[in-house]
């Protein structure tokens, strides 16, 4: 990146807000209709009631609360990569870390609507803010939900003060360039911004203080989104590898995720000076590693569910991948092999043997192959918490109390539009946005000296 | 402090001779600003690495956050107390999560409004030139650097030479209130 010139990258950045092409409105017309027809999906359940949703006994967290882990683990490598990253130095996040902590923003503001959708009357959400009821009595502050409420409304306040950090320097240079009434929005978001050394002395310090208060919030929130099951005495979720387990599918998913946005975005707005092989493949790696914590994590549950003796843990860790025992008995078994197996041999095959190809120098710096394997580990690690959330309620203690789950078509509408919510969010912000943080790309680069020996 | 700037300001295009011209300044004792596209490590050198009293907003906020993560779920524990199998009423493993939550988000926010609260303060601290030239100058956000010395007339010479002869691109004297005497001295 040494050819590279302070002012190649704020023409370089800022050329990406200029009127788009064509495709781009077909892009967010398409966003646009996934997430209306899951605002439909949602207005129709809301009318008739959360009966339209396949949730029922003894499955009562399905698909939504599948989507709430899902997008809260996506949002997890904004974080980690504006935060983490930050800490330990690692210069190639410079490139991709405004696209990251986008996507942390609007996954879990995605993520966040699904507890509300899930419980049905929405218009009672304030429910779950602390406050006294009218016989005085609060919320319940053991509960690993009241948990999950501060932890989320934490994460998401913090990672939207860390994005609108990051974002006033980059405002401050856009209004330099504007004229009219974009000099005029953009002089009201600079919030007084002028590049003086001063500014930057808190910036930097500030910034740094919030990466250190960020960092432990990372391993926090999905750690607290874990406890949710694992606190519970159900078999398949009491157990104490779920923090652990649920952080590194997190950072696994989000990073997936991240090269899932960045890859388009790197063709489309001709960003490959900036975001080079090196970038692409230092993600790749943290990918690989991940994948095989994952990977660990599965193998760890089978092995402890049958060290245990347990035999509801062992029945539980028999259902996910086999069904009923004896339905693989060609003469015995009843041929069941229904979704709950099929999503657990999905989430295998994605999320432990799709990454391994990583291992090849070649494959690591080929972005159709990362493309790929990026898409294949987000579709993996969706059937991971679908695996997790529904298979263990499907079977219990009690076989009186076993039962299936189909999920009906509201429920996929609302699937489809979260991800249209998601993506419409993030073509907006792509279009008015720096796409790139504009200091921390210069801090990467050369500065410019009349004697360059001279520097220490 | 002064109502209006008075002083020279000067825009640079390479690091190392802004930051010698800091480093001269800074011997001679000069009350000056530093703009720059982003914070580097030379320049904050060349100035003498001042500190930031963020530190210290962040420690007070994350200090209250962990008092009110801590004291809220304790309180509403024994207003209504709810004995459950014999656990403790007031939980401390369990409220340590809230604890930890608000100390991190308190501490966040205070952080946030820190940087941009002391910015704003160092505004009316350290007055920038007011003049129509240098509000239009749009490049520090850009690809320059900019010193900017407060400072009397009789010390505008010096200062301009210093910047000079370190390549200064542009050096601009502003003494609004003394318009007369850089007439007569032209």
């Amino acid at each position: 990146m040494t050819a590279i010139r302070y002012a190649d990258v704020n023409a370089d950045v800022l050329r990406t807000l200029v009127r788009p092409k064509p495709a781009y409105y077909l892009l967010v017309i398409g966003f646009a209709s996934a997430l209306m027809l899951g605002a439909l999906s949602l207005a129709i359940q809301i009318d008739v009631g959360l009966g339209l949703s396949g949730i029922s006994h003894p499955v009562g967290w399905g698909v939504y609360i599948t989507n709430f882990v899902f997008w809260i683990g996506i949002g997890h490598a904004g974080t980690l990569i504006s935060a983490v990253f930050f800490l330990t130095r690692a210069p190639w996040r410079a490139p991709v870390y405004r696209a990251a902590e986008a996507m942390t923003v609007f996954a879990v503001m995605t993520a966040g609507l699904f507890p509300l959708i899930h419980v049905g009357r929405i218009w009672y959400a304030y429910w779950l803010i602390p406050y006294p009821n009218q016989r005085l009595l609060w919320v319940n502050f053991k509960s690993p939900l009241l948990w999950d409420v501060f932890a989320v409304t934490t994460y998401l306040t913090i990672s939207i003060t860390f994005f609108v950090i990051g974002l006033v320097p980059d405002i401050a240079a856009m209004r330099d360039n504007a004229k009219g009434l974009r000099k005029l929005i953009y002089t009201s978001l600079a919030l007084g911004w002028n590049n003086s050394y001063q500014q930057w002395l808190h910036y930097a310090r500030g910034y740094l203080l919030l990466a250190a208060l960020a960092t432990p919030l990372v391993f926090s929130v999905h750690s607290i989104v874990s406890w949710d099951f694992a606190m519970s005495l159900i078999p398949g979720w009491h157990t104490t590898i779920f923090a652990p387990y649920f952080v590194a599918g997190a950072i696994f998913s989000g990073l997936a995720m991240v090269l899932t946005i960045v890859i388009p975005m790197r063709a489309v707005f001709g960003m490959e000076k900036y975001v080079t092989p090196h970038v692409m493949q230092s993600m790749a790696k943290t990918i690989l590693f991940t994948s095989i914590i994952v990977g660990y994590a599965y193998a760890t549950e089978f092995f402890i569910a049958w060290y245990s003796g347990n035999p509801f843990e062992r029945g539980i860790f028999y259902f996910r991948p086999f069904g009923e025992i004896g339905d693989l008995d060609p003469i015995a078994g009843k041929g069941q092999f229904n979704f709950a197996q099929w999503s657990f041999w999905t989430m295998v095959f994605c999320n432990v043997i799709s990454p391994l190809p990583l291992w090849r120098y070649k494959i690591r710096t080929n972005v159709w192959a990362l493309f790929l394997i990026s898409i294949l580990i987000n579709i993996g690690m969706w059937f991971e918490r679908f695996n997790i959330v529904v298979s263990s309620l499907q079977r219990d203690f009690n076989p009186a109390n076993w039962g299936s789950y189909a999920f009906t078509i509201v429920e996929w509408g609302i699937t489809i539009g979260s991800f249209g919510f998601f993506f419409t969010l993030f073509v907006l912000f792509a279009r008015a946005m720096p796409i790139m943080a504009l200091a921390e790309v210069k801090e990467g680069l050369e500065a410019p000296r009349r004697h360059p020996a001279q520097h220490h | 402090m002064t109502k209006s700037f008075n002083g020279v300001w000067g825009t640079f295009e390479y690091l190392d001779e802004t930051c010698a011209v800091i480093s001269t300044l800074r011997e001679q004792g000069r009350d000056f600003s530093v703009m720059s596209p982003f914070p580097h490590h030379e320049l904050h050198h060349a100035m003498g690495e001042p500190q930031s009293r963020i530190p210290f907003i962040t420690l007070v906020c994350g200090a209250v956050g962990i008092f009110f993560g801590y004291a809220m779920p304790s309180w509403t524990a024994l207003d209504w107390v709810l004995p459950v199998s014999g656990k403790p009423i007031v939980g401390i493993p369990a409220f340590t999560i809230f604890a930890f939550e608000l100390m991190v988000l308190l501490g966040g926010l205070g952080t946030a409004a820190g940087i941009f609260a002391l910015g704003l303060l160092d505004l009316f601290r350290k007055r920038l030139p007011v003049s129509q030239r240098f509000r239009d100058y749009n490049r520090f956000s850009n690809d320059r650097f900019g010193v900017i010395v407060r400072c009397d007339a009789s010390a505008a010479a010096g200062v301009e030479q210093l910047m000079r002869e370190h390549n200064a691109e542009e050096v601009v004297r502003e003494f609004p209130g003394r318009a007369w005497v850089d007439l007569a001295a032209n």
